[in-house]
């Protein structure tokens, strides 16, 4: 115990500590080099890098060059994991070593975090934080809190060490353990229980120097925070994505600790032989499957068995005859003698924001340290494509090639984290736990709980990513509990409100009524109002009674990223086709103006009968009060009352996202005569495929299109209006031609991702000064 | 008659879980209880019912108590380190953004949480000594006294004679162990007891500022 305090005592008082961050690497050039970019965001700046490169065969060392004079590199003779953190240790010149895996990116704050769990804790030894596995299929939290016996038990905890409780067997020595890809330790400590033990090649060699820390009276002290994101990459012992892997290494790792731990300890025999026949028999059985799939061959299913019977006789060997401590305590001097070379320098604070998959970085030269922003949005792709999830995706990936870091909050399952389209995407769960008074107003109590749960996971996300700003959708206002919080500034982005739509509609529900107060404290609440359109901040006025004074409204179109030249569609007008195509897409309600669309139709075709009309969404009658008022869907009315024209129109119902491009290309005219848009981002989508557009002049629409330019714009609720734009339009190849052509540089000029990015930067950089000052 | 909810009522509702988010899940209760059951069980199970337990069964189930227990400890200190981040977090912001106009109430006795602190280093150090001392499995030894040979009798006396050795050994180490988790729960009270006055101080110092506000709003009005 004497000793424990003596290593420890004299971290006391220090605030911030020495970190030495140790990565072992072999033949993972691409993953190392996302890694080492990552690290030059971290926020804590005493630090070391010691990278550690194997028998690599790749371009490895070439990465490195780049980092010259401010990384240490080790070579490792062998492919081990144990012998190579062991390297990293002896040079370290740091108090702590943290170790991180190649294929893996830390959480901005990752070291500070760290730092503060040794300060304010003289007694802790070793620590680690949470792994979130990224992937596109198989997101997963994949490491929070672990506890490990000496008989090669564990359990992972998922939400609470007590999980597991009480533990059940015969005695065993349990242990918290943290994972390989994110934990620290006290450089000393390390030292003085003999670093990590050699014999583990592969795996175990992080869950085993934890018990021999604990058993040797030192505390290990995990915890939620200090998250590193993992992204898988192949290595020599595992394809990833794949269950092949050179299994047999774990075999031999889980043989030699059961069998040590029984010799040193007089664990329970009878558990540890458990374990290795549990591990064992896993294995055959994976090798077996692989082999009835016909994933490997009976050449290589009989080689795998004879591999793991060789483990296993190796392990049982190395316990009893080889196990050894590898450090000395020459290693101590050696450590001490090592010059400490700061990683990060002057120009890494500019460096803008990395995908940790691509490694993909934006060009642009930042003159200011990049943001940290929280986008919030309930619905996102790929998941949902509804308008505020797509436009919150293109903000999301316009801020990205700015340079700036952004993580999307949307609803999930599962808290798990994917990167999409240059964004962290957050899953939060929620569970209606709070508000219980509202209950009986199912829309508010549920979106109040949401709230509420994104409002926790934001404080999460300050403590490892340190957020800055926060920007929420008016629509299902997501960010209501952070903004009355005040917890962090919060931009709001109204779109067609809700008491907007209760008053088209003539809905007059009284828990419609709370929405749209909760709307309006929303909007009070916020630091910056961005409306999409003049239209947008005229209704706000209007709707919810704001003035100048109480508010700060500006206006930032919404933008899209434009397909490439090759795969827009420009009206062919020196051949038109034979049969033209109108296309309509958006949901079948009122609001979008459908009915005006087919009271149009058939006096469209009585004048232009080689049409074809193209309907494409899905049905709302159930919402909007039309299937109350006649019984029928929208497609089954057309058909009742419009049969003549019915060869003429197909109804497809809602429409994949990856399939509406091809929609978009093939159509010669685009329509929707929508009584009300808070923007218009529909219109963007066709203008994008060079087609010409045809909507009413409500709202922001002719914000977007620029009548007798890019389109044409009738009154709302005038279907015969809307029929005569629509003949004159398709009785024009030309003018089909140059309106479409007009659409598509307009959106170049004034309606990319990017300027709408950059008028978001403009105003989150305003606001937070504002709210420094 | 009832009265409906409205949106002031909405915003209080915020307002009070905003407050509650500092307050422990029950978790520890559930836990508590859980082990109090399995104490119960292995009571009954090894020492009433059955066959004679075996003196290891004995120490396996003491240690596995232990384990719990210690597992437990280490949850609560945890939970206790956020509540104290927590409630460093609440006291600064009530000194910024609410107190920015009085600079005398940021030395009140809300900022003095120092002790807290302390506290918690206090425990950590029991877990540390429980660390050490939780392993009476590690002591166990084979017995060198000959079963065979003559004198039977003599043998069955000494052996016997060991069993209590061990068995006092036993009960010695474990006392010592229950000592160190008595320390670390009257601690453990304590803090809480400390954790609530700060509440209550926070509470009417929020208190005393809303009614401030209202005042503040009556002459602006």
């Amino acid at each position: 115990m004497e000793q424990q305090v003596q290593y420890l005592s004299k971290y006391g008082k220090v605030d911030r500590l020495k970190f030495s961050v140790i990565i072992s690497t072999i033949d993972r050039a691409h993953s190392l080099a996302n890694l080492l970019k990552s690290l030059e965001q971290q926020s804590y700046q005493d630090f070391e890098v010691i990278v550690v490169v194997g028998p690599t065969h790749d371009n490895t060392l070439d990465v490195l060059k780049e980092y010259e004079g401010r990384t240490r590199i080790i070579r490792c003779p062998v492919a081990n994991l144990a012998v190579s953190r062991n390297l990293g240790l002896r040079v370290a010149a740091g108090d702590i070593v943290a170790y991180i895996d190649d294929d893996a990116v830390p959480s901005r704050n990752w070291i500070e975090q760290l730092n503060y769990i040794f300060v304010t804790n003289p007694y802790v030894a070793a620590t680690g934080g949470s792994v979130y596995l990224i992937h596109p299929l198989q997101s997963k939290v994949q490491f929070a809190w672990g506890i490990f016996s000496i008989s090669g038990k564990q359990h992972d905890v998922r939400s609470s060490l007590l999980e597991a409780l009480p533990l059940e067997g015969k005695g065993e020595f349990w242990t918290m353990r943290m994972m390989g890809t994110n934990m620290a330790y006290r450089r000393d400590v390390l030292l003085a229980v003999g670093g990590f033990d050699e014999c583990y090649e592969w795996v175990y060699d992080d869950a085993e120097i934890a018990l021999r820390l604990s058993a040797a009276g030192f505390l290990i002290r995990p915890v939620r925070e200090a998250r590193v994101y993992h992204v898988p990459a192949s290595s020599r012992n595992r394809k990833i994505n794949l269950l092949l892997a050179n299994w047999w290494i774990n075999t031999k790792a889980a043989t030699y600790l059961c069998i040590l731990y029984n010799i040193r300890f007089r664990s329970d025999f009878a558990s540890a032989v458990g374990y290795i026949k549990y591990i064992l028999g896993s294995h055959i059985k994976l090798y077996l499957y692989q082999f009835v799939n016909k994933q490997i061959s009976l050449t290589l299913f009989v080689r795998f068995l004879l591999k793991e019977v060789q483990a296993l006789l190796s392990g049982i060997y190395k316990a009893f005859y080889n196990a050894k401590n590898t450090l000395t305590k020459a290693d101590h001097h050696t450590s001490e003698s090592s010059s400490f070379k700061l990683f990060l320098q002057s120009s890494s604070s500019l460096q803008p924001a990395v995908d940790p998959i691509t490694g993909k970085q934006s060009n642009i030269r930042l003159e200011e340290p990049p943001l940290r922003v929280a986008l919030l949005s309930y619905h996102y792709p790929p998941k949902f494509y509804d308008g505020v999830g797509r436009s919150t995706n293109m903000l999301a990936k316009g801020l990205f090639e700015l340079g700036h870091t952004v993580h999307v909050l949307t609803h999930g399952e599962q808290p798990i984290i994917q990167y999409y389209d240059g964004a962290y995407i957050h899953h939060v769960p929620y569970q209606p736990i709070r508000y219980a008074p509202l209950r009986y107003m199912p829309n508010v109590y549920h979106r109040l709980n949401y709230s509420h749960a994104v409002h926790d996971y934001l404080t999460k996300l300050i403590l490892n990513d340190g957020i800055q700003i926060v920007d929420t959708p008016l629509w299902l206002f997501d960010g209501f509990v952070t903004a009355v919080s005040r917890m962090l500034p919060v931009i709001v982005r109204p779109v067609t409100a809700q008491r907007q739509i209760a008053e088209i509609v003539n809905d007059k529900n009284r828990e419609q009524y709370i929405i749209g107060e909760i709307e309006k404290q929303l909007l009070l609440h916020a630091s910056l109002i961005a409306a999409n359109s003049r239209a947008t901040q005229a209704a706000l006025y209007s709707v919810y009674g704001l003035s100048s004074d109480s508010s700060v409204i500006e206006v930032v179109p919404y933008g899209i990223e434009p397909i490439a030249e090759e795969a827009t569609r420009p009206f062919p007008y020196q051949s038109p086709p034979e049969i033209l195509t109108v296309l309509y897409v958006g949901r079948l309600e009122k609001r979008k103006g459908i009915q005006d669309l087919f009271a149009a139709i058939p006096l469209v075709l009585k004048q232009v009968p080689n049409v074809q009309f193209i309907i494409a969404g899905a049905d709302n009658s159930m919402n909007d009060g039309f299937r109350n008022q006649t019984g029928m869907d929208y497609p089954t009315y057309f058909a009742k009352h419009y049969s003549a024209c019915l060869p003429h129109v197909r109804f497809l119902g809602e429409v994949p996202e990856d399939k509406l491009s091809a929609l978009y290309q093939s159509c010669d005219l685009f329509v929707a005569p929508s009584l009300y848009e808070s923007f218009g981002l529909i219109y963007l989508e066709a203008m994008n495929f060079a087609k010409p557009v045809i909507g009413c002049r409500a709202g922001g629409v002719p914000e977007v299109v620029n009548d007798g330019v890019t389109g044409r714009l009738v009154d709302p609720n005038s279907p015969k209006q809307l029929a005569e734009a629509i003949v004159a339009l398709l009785r024009s190849p030309r003018t089909l031609y140059e309106y479409g052509m007009a659409g598509r540089q307009r959106l170049l000029d004034y309606f990319t991702h990017v300027h709408m990015a950059r008028s978001f930067e403009r105003i989150y950089r305003r606001v937070l000064s504002q709210t420094q000052s | 008659m009832t009265r409906q909810i409205n949106i002031d009522d909405v915003l209080k509702l915020v307002e009070f879980e905003l407050t509650q988010q500092s307050l422990p899940q029950d978790d520890i209760s559930e836990a508590i209880q859980r082990l109090h059951k399995f104490q119960t069980h292995w009571y009954s199970e090894v020492l009433n019912k059955g066959k004679a337990p075996k003196t290891e069964e004995v120490v396996h189930a003491l240690f596995n108590a232990n384990q719990t227990m210690l597992m437990l400890i280490q949850t609560i200190n945890t939970k206790l380190d956020v509540m104290q981040q927590e409630l460093a977090t609440l006291k600064q912001f009530i000194e910024s953004k609410i107190l920015g106009d009085r600079g005398e109430e940021s030395e009140s006795n809300l900022s003095n949480i120092t002790h807290l602190k302390n506290l918690l280093d206090s425990i950590n150090h029991y877990l540390v000594s429980i660390n050490t001392s939780c392993d009476l499995n590690f002591q166990m030894q084979r017995s060198n006294v000959p079963v065979v040979g003559t004198l039977i009798n003599r043998a069955r006396a000494a052996l016997h004679q060991l069993v209590y050795f061990y068995i006092a050994r036993y009960i010695n180490r474990q006392n010592d162990v229950n000592k160190i988790y008595k320390k670390i729960m009257q601690d453990l009270v304590y803090f809480n007891l400390e954790y609530t006055v700060k509440l209550q101080a926070l509470a009417a110092k929020l208190e005393e500022l809303a009614e401030r506000l209202e005042v503040k709003r009556g002459k602006d009005s």
